[in-house]
């Protein structure tokens, strides 16, 4: 009698978003988030993990960056970034898929980060800092509406005051 | 340091975020400091990019320089090798990759005494090497040293500053331009300034003095050494700023004209002196002329220098100053600008100029036929070239006129 292993099916977690869908993942994969993986092994035979903090949109951009890394490791991305370009800082599949606007980007990082999911936490705070290089003072406030707080006669010194500006 | 917590800045006022952009604000600036300092981490590649976000706003600030770990990953970064005698690199490194850093330690001020350390010590370096090349009369030695000095630039005008891309500034033999686009107009001139390493200081414009290169729906006006493109009277929208090395020089070597008096004679003892010009556009050279013995005669209230016969031809269409922006472009016909050092016999400057001007008819009908010139005047000191128009623009001679009251007060300093 021979048993074709390839299709016995492996496990799978399902992740409840906090508007309460459904979204299932392979338990190999899920164990990338050092979160759910602690849920696993602290509470045996748990198959459904509440996420309330993630919607469903995010969730599924998460299982589809633990499906891609479930048998390999995720690239290291130095510190710090050396170009505005994301293929320039890691590789190209990581760059297509932190190529997402800018409110994608912080709901990843702060479900990455939520899930202990330590890579796709560094790439998206990568992806972060290559939005803001090269960016002036004022093109950064305006793009993320941040409201000048500084004085006008501090601001003129601000720069000066710091020798460290040129080096 | 807590969300919510006051900052440790006087008479801080809560911030007014309109309704409208306060989901935008909290997005970014209301995520978890631990996750922005990661951020961070990652932009410390560039002082610039981290002085940005620093001056963005007073969280990020006090983050940034309260932040041990980020003045730490900098130093270790910036100046590996220094910091090899203080820690053992690889387990500040492991430390870092961990989020752990030595809290004893004032990574901060440890890493600021490094840059400035290092800072002096590449200011003395320059120094040096400017003092020397400040008494070099060979051609091209001070536009090398320039390009490694690297001066940066950056244009005021009263809440508007412009910081000027090291690819709009084009070096010459003793003089550089400075190229301005502005995206709104502006009716003054403001003020430019250079920073060598952590030196900076104004660009004088020798003069606010104003004259019409030429007139139409664009106007161009020269202002002392800029040059203004207009799009009416006063909306300027483009500028070409013309800097002599020695107009940036003596602010960082503290040289003074002071040339050396080796003899007294009837001519001020102003012999043997080197005349060094460029004749040139705000973007390539035209021509180079050296005069390396040029003698004083004195005239009046002037000493003069006068050289005759000579043989320059220069294609008209060189004689233009061009310019292009976003919204247009154009140029203005026979203008250039010319960059000249005068030294004494010892190498050292003793009076310079780099401006731009129009040729004009100067004298109709002499022997030489029609002549024009360009006339370039600054700090009691003048010099003209005259031209022919044969054709071409035939350079025929030079006079340079320095006031005897000039003469008298380098003289006396010495």
């Amino acid at each position: 009698m021979f048993y074709n292993f390839n299709k016995i099916e492996e496990v799978k977690i399902r992740l409840r978003s906090a508007e309460g869908h459904i979204c299932e993942v392979e338990e190999s994969a899920a164990l990338m988030s050092s979160f759910i993986r602690s849920m696993i092994e602290g509470f045996n035979e748990v198959t459904e993990v509440s996420l309330p903090n993630i919607n469903s949109v995010v969730i599924e951009k998460v299982i589809e960056y633990m499906r891609h890394y479930k048998d390999k490791d995720p690239p290291i991305i130095k510190k710090p970034i050396i170009s505005s370009k994301m293929e320039e800082n890691t590789s190209a599949w990581d760059a297509g898929f932190i190529d997402a606007d800018w409110n994608m980007v912080v709901d990843l990082m702060t479900a990455a980060d939520y899930l202990m999911m330590i890579p796709l936490r560094d790439l998206c705070c990568a992806k972060m800092a290559c939005k803001f290089k090269g960016r002036s003072i004022d093109e950064l406030r305006a793009e993320y509406h941040i409201e000048n707080e500084f004085p006008s006669e501090m601001e003129e010194n601000l720069e000066f005051q710091h020798p460290w500006r040129l080096e | 340091m807590k969300r919510g917590k006051k900052q440790a800045f006087v008479g801080i006022v809560k911030p007014k975020i309109p309704q409208k952009k306060a989901a935008a604000v909290s997005r970014f600036l209301n995520l978890p400091h631990p996750l922005i300092s990661e951020i961070l981490h990652y932009s410390i590649g560039s002082n610039q990019d981290l002085l940005a976000l620093c001056q963005t706003c007073k969280m990020l600030y006090n983050l940034i320089f309260q932040h041990k770990s980020i003045w730490a990953s900098l130093f270790l970064l910036k100046f590996p090798n220094s910091l090899s005698k203080l820690i053992n690199i690889n387990t500040l490194s492991n430390d870092l990759s961990h989020g752990i850093v030595d809290q004893s330690k004032d990574w901060k001020n440890l890493y600021l005494s490094q840059v400035k350390k290092n800072q002096e010590a590449q200011i003395k370096k320059l120094t040096t090497q400017l003092s020397k090349l400040t008494l070099d009369s060979t051609c091209g030695t001070m536009e090398k040293a320039m390009k490694n000095v690297k001066p940066k630039f950056n244009w005021r005008c009263g809440k508007i500053r412009i910081d000027i891309e090291p690819t709009n500034v084009v070096y010459f033999r003793s003089g550089m331009t400075v190229k301005l686009s502005l995206e709104q107009t502006c009716n003054q001139l403001g003020c430019l300034e250079a920073s060598i390493s952590n030196t900076r200081f104004p660009i004088k414009f020798y003069s606010q003095n104003e004259k019409m290169l030429n007139s139409g729906n664009v106007h161009a006006k020269k202002c002392g050494n800029a040059v203004c493109i207009m799009l009416n009277e006063n909306d300027i929208t483009f500028m070409y700023f013309t800097i002599n090395y020695m107009d940036i020089i003596p602010q960082l070597t503290k040289y003074a004209v002071k040339p050396r008096r080796d003899d007294i004679d009837s001519n001020f003892g102003m012999h043997s002196y080197t005349l060094g010009l460029e004749i040139r556009t705000p973007l390539t050279s035209i021509e180079t002329i050296v005069f390396r013995v040029v003698d004083f005669v004195p005239e009046g209230n002037f000493a003069i220098f006068y050289s005759d016969e000579l043989e320059y031809k220069i294609n008209k269409n060189k004689f233009v100053i061009n310019w292009k922006t976003i919204a247009f472009s154009g140029k203005i016909q026979d203008v250039c600008i010319v960059d000249c050092i005068l030294r004494s016999e010892f190498g050292e400057p003793v009076w310079w100029i780099s401006e731009a001007d129009k040729i004009e008819i100067k004298e109709r009908h002499g022997y030489r036929g029609d002549v024009y010139s360009l006339l370039l005047q600054k700090d009691q000191g003048e010099i003209e070239l005259f031209f022919v128009d044969n054709d071409a623009w035939e350079l025929k001679s030079i006079q340079l006129r320095l006031s005897l009251s000039y003469i008298s007060s380098i003289f006396v300093k010495s």
